[in-house]
């Protein structure tokens, strides 16, 4: 019985998810966004000239 | 670019608090390792720091765990965040001032402090949550600010945007606040069964739901961050990520499988642990994609350490996947398998992946120094001796697991285990050496950011869908519900592996318990405390499972009402010596002393820690300590003891339909210790036996603390057992009389029985016992002295002794020790009239110096002489 329903509710819900990944194309497309919005923010700070200092929260920290 | 990229134009994260907690991680991690080193020194030098509470096995142990993760780990992983959380939102962390509070708590309040309280016998018996109450406390609150201080930027970000790194760092966070209260508060407050399978939870959500999500959290950064290219799939990593916090959870009362726990519950735990072996392979496969293109050992220290955290996890989730199915679990359970389990998981996994995280940081903060060679060979050195130990442990693991199933004796498991502790010390210089270079590497070298923009340049991916990073409100929707749902399986967790079963066993206990049951006395109680606090519950099981292997070798399988009053529990995940559920009588109170004071005098190989510290400089001379402790392992297994086999037969037909719980009133016997003394002595026949060459080992292994090597009755334990062994030499014994008390003890007396060993050992044994008698023959005796000596015996000695010398005179019922028997036992002339005169301290047989004459005590003694049959005597007694 508790098998079951640990069993069932893990293949609804990851059944579900790609039902909607796979028949929704904007929603498989904003799904994958964060990805390449990570890696622009990683390559935007790695390019960025490094400065003494930078201002976090209204705060001069040491960077 | 989108506008938080462009937001993103500077470097935003907070140098100075990577910095300090990235120090902080180091130091606790050197110190950490420090309290691993002489754990496991301990086990092939165990008296390397006796004389020191402080510096105990069990303290130790309790400081290493809870220093690797707390100290090491959640400083690791606060530096990563300060780092990372920055640039995955674009946004500031609430606030630096926060930070240095945080920080403070962390270090300042709950890791050094905890490390004092455990050091100082202030703790709290449950894995992973060693610290106190006081601790748990405080870590508590850090972990609230720490959500305060990291969650709002992820939130004003929007979640359809998140990153799967923020996601980890989000559930990390969130279910570790909700998580950690079950482990270390709840197990107090309940007890018994029901305190194990919360402490259950937790020792699975510590790895599951803090240590992983965060470690992970790593990896998805520095994967992409390092190789220049975005992950392999964002719906696998998610699909990953919400399989792990809804399976997670319920994987924990794996870790009591073949308990008294309900079967429903732990069959769950076994099916949610067989799932997120598959949601692992998923998230695996999404990373190992991910770094296609980085060759098979990366050029970056960093990403190396991260793909070695990869392949880490992977192994010990397969490990852990398979190793919770009842069929393994039986098997390696309890052993040093499992330790290599834990060591692979924090060891290898998290520690690799926390180091490639702060590796990463390192190289990209302009102002700290770092020295890619030492880094290097920091990884080598870490690889290579993490590598060595797990594979050390888990073949350990095997050989205790395989002479466990045997009719062996426990010692032959220690034994057996002793190369393999050896080796783990050995392994333990390589990953000394690699923290250290780590630590040379990150404070060495040359300042300034290594990673140039030149060529960080070349890797800048280009989003190829522009259109597609507007919010998508349906994504959020799902997100919100997935999370909720997710927060649903924890509480589901919570009743399914929690509140349920201790429902049921509630409603067990009240079928099953006696009428009425003993509670300990205040000394029990206070040697309870001291058991929890020396950690003797990482060596000692009380808990004997539901398995033929655990009746056979130690008796009854534990029912839930046996361990009711013990809170926090005291079962243990652990045995490297045997389980103690009913240790109360297996050994006399003498014993007890000379082997908390110094356990190799009574059992050659053992090698528990001497608790010297409890003593007045003699095992004679027990401080109060000692005391408690004793009378605390006298009291297990006594309740169900003194309402065995009433008791077992009156409930019996109350849970008829709990096939489990007639399993324990089927055991044959309520304990079956070998060394147990048995009051009612069985005859042991050796007829057509082969005594086995082992004899002089046997001796030397089992014997010869007592008897010494000689056989004269002076080995180092002998003067603190009353009455003192036996000198051999100077008796002379029947075959079958050896025999008898080598399976059967001498009730009374410190005299263990051998039932474990074999029959051809035992063979052995008497063959050995006998050879070192030298009684020579007794000068002549006249007729009237052995009429007169025949007339004392009746007088005096017959009462207990018997009239035919048997020692079955009819006042023995009421004697602590059974009187000798003479038919079958010969002391020479000399030792029999030393012992006439002087009596047996430890036993009955009083003194008789005063009350006979020199003329009677010499004619009763040849008297006694004449009685000895030797092989003749074949009555079995």
């Amino acid at each position: 019985m508790v098998v079951n329903i640990v069993v069932l509710f893990a293949l609804a819900l990851g059944g579900g998810l790609f039902m909607l990944w796979f028949f929704n194309p904007e929603i498989r497309a904003r799904i994958e966004q964060p990805k390449f919005d990570f890696l622009d923010r990683v390559s935007a700070l790695e390019t960025t000239e490094q400065k003494d200092d930078a201002q976090v929260d209204g705060v001069t920290h040491e960077v | 670019m989108t506008q938080d990229n462009a937001q993103f134009a500077q470097p935003a994260y907070y140098t100075q608090l990577v910095r300090a907690h990235g120090f902080a991680a180091l130091a606790a991690l050197l110190v950490s390792v420090v309290f691993g080193i002489l754990v496991a020194v301990l086990f092939v030098h165990p008296d390397l720091t006796q004389g020191s509470e402080a510096l105990s096995w069990g303290r130790l142990r309790y400081a290493h765990t809870q220093g690797i993760m707390l100290g090491w780990l959640g400083n690791a992983f606060l530096a990563f965040l300060y780092y990372g959380v920055p640039i995955l939102t674009g946004r500031p962390v609430t606030s630096a001032r926060l930070g240095w509070v945080i920080f403070g708590l962390w270090n300042f309040v709950a890791v050094i402090p905890g490390w004092i309280l455990v050091l100082n016998g202030i703790s709290q018996p449950l894995e992973w949550a060693e610290f106190p109450l006081v601790i748990d406390a405080f870590v508590i609150l850090a972990l609230v600010l720490a959500a305060v201080q990291f969650l709002p930027a992820f939130f004003r970000q929007g979640l359809d945007s998140l990153y799967v790194s923020s996601w980890y760092i989000i559930g990390g966070l969130v279910f570790t606040i909700l998580a950690y209260p079950t482990g270390n508060i709840v197990p107090e407050i309940v007890a018994g069964a029901t305190s194990a399978a919360f402490g259950g939870l937790w020792i699975h959500d510590a790895v599951g739901l803090f240590v992983t999500p965060l470690a992970l959290a790593i990896v998805y950064f520095v994967i992409p961050a390092s190789s220049g290219r975005p992950i392999y799939s964002h719906f696998l990593s998610m699909l990953g990520f919400w399989g792990l916090f809804f399976f997670y959870p319920l994987n924990g009362t794996h870790h009591y499988i073949f308990s008294v726990i309900p079967m429903a519950a732990q069959i769950g735990a076994i099916a949610a642990s067989a799932l997120l072996g598959v949601i692992v392979v998923v998230v695996v496969t999404n990373l190992v994609l991910s770094m296609r293109g980085s060759g098979v050992i990366a050029r970056d220290p960093a990403l190396r350490f991260v793909a070695a955290a990869v392949l880490f996890y992977f192994l010990v989730s397969m490990q852990g996947a398979s190793q919770a199915q009842m069929s393994l679990n039986q098997f390696v359970h309890f052993s040093d398998w499992v330790v290599g389990h834990s060591h692979l998981a924090m060891l290898g996994f998290a520690t690799f992946a926390a180091i490639g995280g702060l590796v990463h940081a390192w190289q990209r903060m302009p102002d700290s120094r770092y020295n890619p060679r030492a880094v290097e060979w920091s990884f080598w050195l870490l690889f290579g001796g993490i590598s060595l130990m797990v594979i050390d442990l888990t073949i350990a693991g095997l050989v205790q697991a395989k002479l466990w199933q045997q009719t062996v004796p426990w010692l032959e498991s220690v034994r057996a285990s002793k190369p393999y502790w050896m080796i783990r010390v050995l392994s333990s210089i390589p990953v000394t050496v690699g923290f250290i270079a780590l630590a040379y590497g990150l404070v060495s070298g040359s300042k300034g950011a290594v990673v140039s923009a030149d060529q960080s340049s070349k890797t800048v991916s280009v989003d190829p869908n522009p259109s597609a990073t507007t919010a998508s409100p349906t994504l959020s929707m799902v997100y919100w519900v997935t999370g909720l749902a997710g927060v649903g399986f924890f509480v589901f967790s919570m009743v399914l592996l929690g509140l349920w079963p201790a429902k049921v066993l509630d409603a067990q206990i009240a079928q099953t318990a006696p009428e009425y049951v003993l509670q300990l006395t205040p000394s029990e109680r206070r040697g309870q405390a001291i058991y929890a606090a020396e950690g003797c519950g990482y060596c000692h099981t009380q808990q004997i499972r539901y398995l033929e292997s655990d009746i056979q070798r130690f008796g009854a399988p534990t029912l839930a009402w046996e361990t009711q009053f013990d809170s926090p529990h005291l079962w243990g995940t652990r045995r490297i010596g045997p389980d103690l559920s009913r240790a109360g009588s297996n050994r006399s109170r003498d014993w007890q002393f000379a082997h908390l004071y110094s356990p190799r005098s009574v059992v050659p190989h053992s090698i528990m820690p001497s608790y010297t510290t409890f003593f007045e400089g003699s095992a004679l001379k027990p401080k109060q300590q000692a005391k408690d402790l004793v009378a605390y392992i006298e009291s297990l297994g006594r309740a169900r003891a003194m309402a065995w086999p009433e008791n077992d037969d009156n409930v019996r037909e109350r849970v008829a339909d709990n096939k489990w719980a007639q399993m324990s009133f089927d055991a044959p016997s309520l304990s079956t210790h070998p060394a147990k003394a048995q009051s009612i002595v069985t005859p042991y026949s050796l007829a057509g036996v082969t005594p086995s060459d082992n004899g002089d080992n046997l001796w030397r292994d089992n014997c010869s603390g007592c008897h010494g090597d000689t056989g004269v009755g002076n080995g180092a334990a002998s003067e603190w057992l009353l009455p003192a062994p036996a000198n051999l030499r100077e008796h002379e014994y029947s075959a079958e009389y050896v025999a008898a008390v080598l399976f059967n003890g001498i009730e009374g007396t410190s005299m263990p029985a051998w039932r474990d060993q074999s029959a051809e050992d035992i063979a052995a044994l008497v063959e050995k016992v006998m050879s070192f008698s030298a009684v020579t023959q007794a000068p002549d005796a006249s007729a009237q002295q052995l009429e007169l000596g025949a007339q004392v015996f009746a007088q005096n000695c017959a009462q207990c002794h018997g009239d035919n010398g048997d020692g079955n005179g009819f006042a023995v019922d009421r004697l602590a020790v059974m009187p000798s028997d003479f038919t079958r036992k010969r002391p020479s002339f000399n030792e029999a009239l030393r012992v006439l005169n002087v009596g047996v301290a430890g036993t009955p047989m009083a003194p008789w110096i005063d009350r006979l004459s020199e003329q009677q005590s010499i004619a009763v003694t040849h008297f006694v002489g004449t009685f000895f049959a030797g092989e003749e005597s074949s009555d079995g007694r």
